[in-house]
């Protein structure tokens, strides 16, 4: 199964902060809320358009944290998320994030 | 309707009975030393006098001529944050500025709906409408739109700035409030960051402000041994080095990895634009880097707290 997540329309067009402390739209609340459970069923389809702008924080407590907290510990998990954005280094940004985790895990 | 006007300022002063009047000084901004240096004390003396001897105070504006949003952020901050402390009937007034702009600027970010004063002058100024004010105890985005009202063409260093402002927001949140602030004033932290931009001559200026304890405060704590190394080779500069260390990645509080990338991504932002700056006063220390350049300098008294102000070069709108 496909999840199609476009974060402006599904989110928020304007996502801040990272833990749910810091605010409403959070990478935590994001990630537990909506990117997870789309993992969880198959494979993930995540937009960026239109969202106002990703601070390091969101994207790094959305994504890294996948890793971090051991929701999805091993690699094969990055095969069903695929990330769409017009700008390719936001895309490259969120993969680091990934990769950095996967490294300190090891 | 003269003497109405200055019946009502009589009695408005008169309600604060025993009040011990502040004068602002002429020019409010924290970057000269001078001006800086006043402002900062006649804060501190507020505080004692309205949290300490609980006693009213008033506000004296009528030599204030020139402001700058720097030195106005951290007066409107500390003024909502001496609000919220002071037990009634303690209070605190103004006596309004003699000068008709001051008098706009102080209704337009709000200052005198802060403290339940009805009148002043409204905002009609070009330089003054463009003020705008916004403030919150959590992070949220939408209030980054509030402070691009007036800007007519966008551009990629304005893009980059709700990224840089957002994560000013995020930064409050987890590293601000962390410990006890050390104030004159026995009491604690107000958990809020202020937010004002203007624009003015083609050129937008937003500064973000917290009253936490400070960058240097916080990597002291949480990282004694990276900071006394680096204190060591810090010569005079010491508070404005660590801001410095803290714009580079790895140079958490937390020491955490996945921590920390929010300063050093404002400096990435930038970097990539000529016409655009960013000062950071934070305690005693200032950072300032603008075209990849940077230059340091600690003054003798803290702010108490953290300011960020970007000045971002318009694009001239097509005539």
């Amino acid at each position: 199964m496909t999840t199609q997540i476009s974060i402006a329309d599904d989110f928020s067009r304007y996502p801040v902060g990272r833990y749910l402390t810091d605010g409403p739209y959070s990478g935590e609340r994001f990630r537990d809320e909506i990117l997870v459970p789309a993992l969880k069923l198959g494979q993930a389809v995540v937009d960026f358009d239109g969202g106002r702008g990703y601070g390091s924080s969101f994207l790094e407590e959305a994504f890294g944290g996948l890793v971090r907290l051991k929701i999805f510990p091993d690699e094969d998990f990055q095969e069903r998320l695929v990330l769409k954005s017009s700008n390719e280094s936001l895309c490259a940004e969120v993969r680091s994030y990934i990769d950095d985790e996967l490294v300190r895990s090891k | 309707m003269k003497k109405q006007k200055a019946r009502k300022r009589a009695s408005s002063e008169a309600r604060l009975e025993n009040a011990k009047t502040f004068r602002v000084p002429a020019t409010l901004t924290l970057v000269n030393t001078q001006y800086r240096s006043m402002l900062i004390q006649m804060i501190e003396k507020i505080k004692v006098e309205l949290l300490i001897k609980r006693r009213s105070v008033v506000l004296d504006f009528t030599s204030t001529s020139k402001i700058h949003v720097d030195g106005m952020i951290l007066l409107f901050s500390e003024v909502s944050r001496l609000k919220k402390f002071a037990d009634s009937p303690v209070k605190i007034g103004i006596k309004m500025p003699k000068r008709g702009k001051t008098n706009q600027v102080l209704r337009q970010i709000g200052m005198y709906q802060l403290l339940g004063i009805a009148g002043g002058r409204m905002p009609r100024d070009k330089d003054v409408v463009s003020w705008n004010a916004t403030s919150d105890s959590t992070a949220v985005g939408e209030k980054f739109e509030t402070i691009l009202q007036g800007v007519k063409t966008e551009n990629e260093a304005t893009d980059g700035l709700y990224i840089s402002t957002t994560e000013s927001m995020t930064n409050a949140m987890n590293h601000a409030y962390i410990s006890p602030r050390i104030t004159s004033d026995n009491h604690g932290h107000l958990h809020r960051w202020w937010m004002f931009s203007q624009v003015r001559n083609g050129e937008l200026t937003v500064v973000f402000c917290d009253l936490g304890i400070g960058i240097p405060a916080s990597l002291r704590e949480k990282r004694p041994t990276f900071i006394k190394k680096l204190v060591a080779t810090a010569m005079n500069e010491v508070e404005s080095c660590i801001i410095e260390s803290a714009t580079k990645p790895s140079a958490t509080r937390t020491r955490l990895e996945h921590r920390g990338k929010g300063l050093p991504e404002m400096i990435k932002h930038l970097d990539r634009h000529k016409k655009a700056s960013l000062r950071i006063l934070s305690n005693m220390g200032s950072f300032y880097r603008s075209a990849g350049q940077t230059k340091k300098r600690d003054y003798n008294e803290s702010i108490g707290g953290t300011l960020l102000i970007w000045t971002i070069q318009l694009e001239k709108e097509p005539s």
